[in-house]
């Protein structure tokens, strides 16, 4: 088990590589020049040489990947273009954030598809099954942007239950993950759902409940431990998503983590910025699919890691 | 938990409401500070969020008018290349160090000095030496004549650093200032506060306790924390929200005739915008009032001169812009274009100009016009403007929107850079490529001299002649508006579209 | 449409020939399909609305583009269904010629991304080898990159405009079409039949093309019809983040984007109709996605 997990962590390295020349390239393919942004909509010719000396962009493009590899490696991930502050400090500022957020939608839209699924797959083609599956794909089908204003306007606006946007208590949560969740719920639903269907049919389920076993011991105990591999995974992949932060989302709440960070230093073409923040997610991604592998073995020690 | 503990207290205080409580005003703000130092910085709410930690020399009042603040009486010479100016007393910075000629010999050399690097330092490289003869005199050199100096002092990018903080280095991230209000913290991205500074040099004020801004680029959300009270300050309310806005009792809508003109460029390197006929009958065409209606909801108001009434030496033109399809099919007609011709119309990717796009594409159609729209991501836009390889004998665009105000108040930095021979993008913001010879001169005339009625005269001479050129489409002066929760005073908007906090206050 | 009347067009399951006698794969399918009434529900419903869009110049007075100023956001009342937007416009026009713009960016975008992405996922799977590696590290990059910053990115370096919301929405369907055929490919290619072929001497083009391709295809035609909802939805955020379509242009996305802003002051009519006429479309789409899953699926007979 030692050796697999060096094994694909060694393996990574390649992909982490070839991660760092696309991002490199897709961020300086961007049209637009920072110096021009930063110098600001005013801004004569001259100010914005001098805002191109202040940054020293006047470098060329293999000097300017070689400097961001050597950041990388040395974990130094260099200076915000726009503030001067150290990305590593702003990335660690708005971490947190995105990660509860992740979380908070991770948890209920897990609990809701795995509810939902397994009701859809016990009773196949009944009106559960449909009123279920229905109520889990309208969260795949909203905007999400329209979903979140809506819920805004209701429940902050209206009714004065929750702060409208902002992540000073914990009760901001709320709107944001119920928003951003919708969508991981519908996979979810969808999901463990088929998984379950898949499983019902093989022939331990079938010896269980030849068994005389009872039926929801056979559904929760056997059925859905085995089904839950591929469920796993999938909500292993949506972690790796919503970790990234939502740019929308985050917008529309104002939150404070890493997708508002990312659109900001888009915005602005701050590149030292959007290149560490699209190496974490890129690694965030990487690390949780290995992660998950991992998982399988405990949730079913009948698979060997070679 | 005790978190919540705490909120539960507060919230019972303030129910019984007898004690003392300590008055926090919030705002939300339209974009993101970019930095903390408004001498090197080119956008209004970094102004605007340092407008109570720092000072200027001069300052404007709500109008525009120029009015005394760290300098009390200032004067210039004939030629307008030295000006004079005295200080307040008895001013002292946040850390303690005495504000005087030294100091803002300090800062006006900062500016001046163009290996600095600062935003801000174009704006004074004609400044040749500044002198501090005594305690509270200090006198500016010009290398050349330069009339619209005292309003670049005044200039909200133009404030007081404390030397000694100039002297440690990053000003960037920590102000010191000789304002009402001292920096407390800021959370790039979050929020930034600053709190009352307890020694300011005016007794009466600050009036609150502490004042936080928090960047809300999204306007629904922006406007719903105004309706939610959790902010008591919108500023930049759109004004297709101010309705919503001022038809509840609990809020009010502040707005002010801007300084910002809205137009159309006509790329005059296309042999079509050549023709002034054709200028002509592009003004005619647009219906300037249902403009209004259509982008600003009917805030604001029809141009009548290339720059705002707001502006310093403003002069209204004759005649009045007006609509008439006709005409403008005739002038079309005349000019060999009776089938019209095909455009490239630029502009930037929010709400408000996309609505202007579509307006325009649909009034051009009225005479065979068929306009191809293309709204421009911020960064794309100032590349493909501004960008250093800009050509402007090549550049694509046959109609670009743009909004200019001139932050000094004065009309120089309005007619320069937008109308003058040396305002030609990619160096500022001439993007019609007009260049007439009789606005060049003028311009220069006003600028060497400091008597207000000579500048006057050459200011209305550059006007007149734009008008009667018609080098854009012109569109609209915009109204700036915030919403504000009724009790709070003194937080205002300017028509230069910053918004000044000095003297907020909260009404029992 | 009775299920006899249908086999004889060209299908994907035509390998094995004796199933024709009975009834063929698609009457097969038309069966199993037939019993999920949410999907065929779903699917008329589509139906219903495309039809009605091509019909509606014809029918409604009011063109998508027809500027009235003297009538600007008016709620819906007899002469307006949905009301007017900020310029005069009829929304309930602009909505059915949304509803074109709408599957036309969903089916383009998805299909492009289908096409390339069945083309690399045959390849990596039957060649294996370097072809195999260097196809899925770069999907696994493109997984590994938030979708939405994706599309930004290639709306920013190409510009707006529909063709690149297009591109954008395409390449981001790419790579998981490619691992789906990938998958479906490794399982096939050691299958008996093609074995089979190869041993009679077939070329590697006809066994992907002939033989392996048409068993990749149900699970590719499940996921396109998912995936045509995410792709509206992607052309929205877009919309939202000011990269869409030619603002001018009735597209949902851009409408309800362009809407938010009266929203909060009370003209509901703007975005309403949009943000349904999206959530009902993308619904449709997963709803007839879910039942033809289930009825392409052979593992899913009914027990």
């Amino acid at each position: 088990m030692f050796q697999y997990f060096v094994r694909r962590l060694l393996a990574l390295v390649p992909v982490i590589f070839i991660i760092s020349v696309f991002v490199f390239l897709f961020v300086h393919a961007l049209p637009g020049d920072p110096a021009r942004v930063l110098a600001g909509e005013n801004a004569t010719q001259a100010d914005v040489e001098a805002m191109r000396r202040a940054l020293n962009l006047d470098r060329s493009l293999p000097v300017q990947y070689v400097e961001f590899v050597r950041n990388l490696v040395t974990l130094d991930l260099g200076t915000s273009l726009r503030t001067g502050e150290p990305v590593w400090d702003m990335m660690m500022r708005a971490f947190p954030a995105t990660f509860w957020l992740s979380v908070a939608s991770l948890a209920w839209s897990v609990v809701f598809g795995l509810i939902a699924g397994v009701i859809s797959a016990r009773r196949r083609d009944s009106f559960a099954d449909h009123s279920a599956m229905v109520l889990a794909v309208s969260g795949i089908s909203i905007p999400p942007f329209w979903l979140g204003l809506l819920l805004m306007q209701v429940f902050s606006v209206q009714l004065g239950w929750f702060g409208t946007s902002g992540f000073d208590d914990w009760s901001d949560l709320v709107l944001p993950s119920i928003t951003l969740g919708a969508g991981v719920a519908a996979v979810m639903a969808r999901f463990t759902r088929s998984a379950m269907v898949d499983v019902i049919r093989e022939d331990y389920v079938r010896t269980a409940r030849a068994k005389g076993l009872r039926e929801r011991v056979v559904v929760w105990k056997h059925t859905l431990r085995n089904a839950l591999i591929p469920v796993v995974t999938m909500a292993g992949l949506q972690f790796g998503f919503l970790l990234g932060g939502s740019i929308v989302i985050e917008r529309v709440f104002r939150w404070p983590g890493l997708g508002s960070m990312l659109i900001e230093a888009i915005n602005y073409r701050d590149f030292v910025v959007v290149q560490a923040e699209l190496m974490l997610f890129s690694l965030e991604f990487l690390l949780i699919n290995l992660a998950v592998d991992l998982l399988y073995g405990i949730i079913n020690p009948a698979i060997r890691y070679r | 938990m005790a978190y919540l503990k705490t909120t539960a207290l507060a919230a019972v205080l303030a129910a019984t409401g007898g004690l003392a409580q300590a008055q926090d005003i919030k705002v939300a703000m339209d974009q993101v500070f970019h930095t903390l130092d408004p001498q090197d910085s080119n956008y209004n709410v970094d102004f605007s969020s340092m407008e109570g930690v720092f000072e200027r020399l001069i300052s404007f009042d709500e109008d525009m008018g120029l009015v005394p603040q760290l300098a009390t009486e200032w004067e210039a010479n004939e030629d307008a290349t030295q000006f004079t100016l005295t200080l307040r007393e008895g001013v002292v910075f946040h850390d303690g160090t005495p504000f005087n000629a030294e100091a803002v010999k300090a800062n006006l050399e900062r500016l001046a000095d163009q290996s600095q690097n600062l935003a801000k330092n174009s704006m004074f490289n004609m400044v040749d030496s500044v002198e501090a003869p005594d305690e509270t005199t200090v006198v500016i050199n010009l290398k050349e004549p330069f009339g619209a100096m005292i309003n670049t002092l005044a200039h909200p990018a133009v404030v007081m650093h404390s030397p000694a903080s100039l002297e440690e280095g990053d000003v960037s991230d920590n102000p010191v200032g000789t304002g009402p209000f001292r920096f407390d913290e800021w959370v790039p991205g979050e929020q930034l506060r600053v709190v009352a500074n307890e020694d300011y040099w005016d007794s009466e004020w600050p009036k609150v306790d502490s004042v936080t801004f928090y960047p809300v680029p999204e306007n629904a959300t922006r406007v719903s924390m105004l309706l939610s009270d959790e902010v008591q300050f919108v500023y930049v309310l759109p004004a297709e929200l101010a309705e919503n806005v001022e038809s509840n009792d609990n809020y009010e809508v502040l707005s002010r005739e801007g300084l910002t003109v809205w137009t159309a460029a006509m790329n005059m390197n296309k042999e079509h915008f050549q023709d002034p006929k054709v200028r002509e009958a592009f003004n005619l065409v647009v219906d300037q009032e249902a403009f209004l209606q259509v982008v600003y909801s009917g805030h604001g108001s029809v141009p009548d001169s290339p720059i705002a009434p707001n502006t310093q030496f403003h002069e209204a033109q004759e005649p009045a812009l007006s609509t008439d399809v006709e005409r403008a099919r005739e002038l079309m007609e005349e000019a060999g274009y009776g089938d019209g011709f095909e455009v490239e119309i630029w502009a930037r990717n929010n709400s408000t100009e996309v609505r202007m796009l579509q307006f325009l594409k649909q009034q051009l159609s009225q005479i065979n016009v068929d306009a191809t729209v293309l709204p421009l991501e911020g960064a794309t836009r100032s590349e493909r403007l501004f960008g250093s390889n800009v050509n402007p004998e090549t550049i694509e665009y046959d109609l670009a929107i743009g909004g200019w105000s001139p932050s000094t108040g004065d009309a120089d930095w309005h007619l320069r850079p937008v109308y003058a021979t040396e305002g030609f993008i990619p160096a500022m913001y001439n993007m019609a490529f007009y260049s007439n010879e009789v606005v060049d001169g003028a311009v220069a005339e006003a600028l060497a001299t400091a008597d207000p009625e000579a500048r006057a005269a050459a200011y209305a001479k550059a006007q007149e002649q734009i008008w009667a050129d018609q080098p854009a489409i012109f569109l609209a002066v915009d109204e700036k508006m915030a919403g504000r929760k009724k009790g709070v005073t003194g937080v205002i908007k300017m028509p230069d579209g910053t918004m000044q906090y000095s003297h907020a206050a909260v009404e029992e | 449409m009775t299920p006899t009347a249908t086999p004889d067009t060209a299908t994907p399951g035509t390998a094995t020939s004796e199933t024709r006698r009975t009834r063929g794969p698609v009457g097969e399918f038309w069966r199993r399909l037939r019993q999920r009434r949410v999907a065929l529900a779903a699917m008329l419903i589509l139906l219903a609305i495309y039809l009605f869009a091509f019909a509606a110049p014809y029918v409604l007075p009011y063109g998508p583009n027809d500027f009235d100023y003297l009538n600007t956001l008016q709620g819906p009342s007899a002469t307006h269904w949905a009301g007017t937007d900020e310029f005069g416009r009829d929304i309930f026009a602009r909505l059915m010629n949304g509803a074109k713009l709408s599957m036309f960016i969903g089916f383009t975008s998805v299909g492009i991304g289908a096409a390339f992405g069945i083309v690399a996922g045959l390849l990596a799977g039957f060649y294996g080898g370097w072809i195999d590696s260097i196809t899925m590290r770069m999907s696994d990059v493109l997984f590994a990159f938030p979708g939405v910053l994706l599309a930004i990115g290639i709306v920013a370096i190409l510009g707006p405009g529909l063709s690149n919301v297009i591109i954008a929405v395409a390449i981001f369907s790419l790579p998981a079409f490619a691992r789906i055929v990938r998958s479906g490919t490794l399982a096939l290619k050691e299958s008996t039949y093609v074995e089979a072929a190869r041993a009679a001497g077939a070329s590697d083009m006809v066994i992907m093309g002939r033989h392996i391709l048409p068993g990749t295809l149900s699970a590719v035609i499940v996921y396109f019809t998912m995936r045509i909802g995410t792709s509206i939805l992607t052309a929205t955020s877009l919309s939202f983040l000011g990269l869409g379509v030619e603002p001018s242009i009735a597209e949902w996305g851009a409408m309800l984007s362009t809407g938010r802003d009266y929203m909060l002051a009370g003209e509901w009519h703007l975005t309403v109709f949009p943000g349904l006429a999206i959530f009902i479309t993308v619904l449709c789409f997963n709803l007839l996605g879910d039942g033809l899953r289930d009825a392409l699926d052979p593992k899913l007979e009914q027990t």
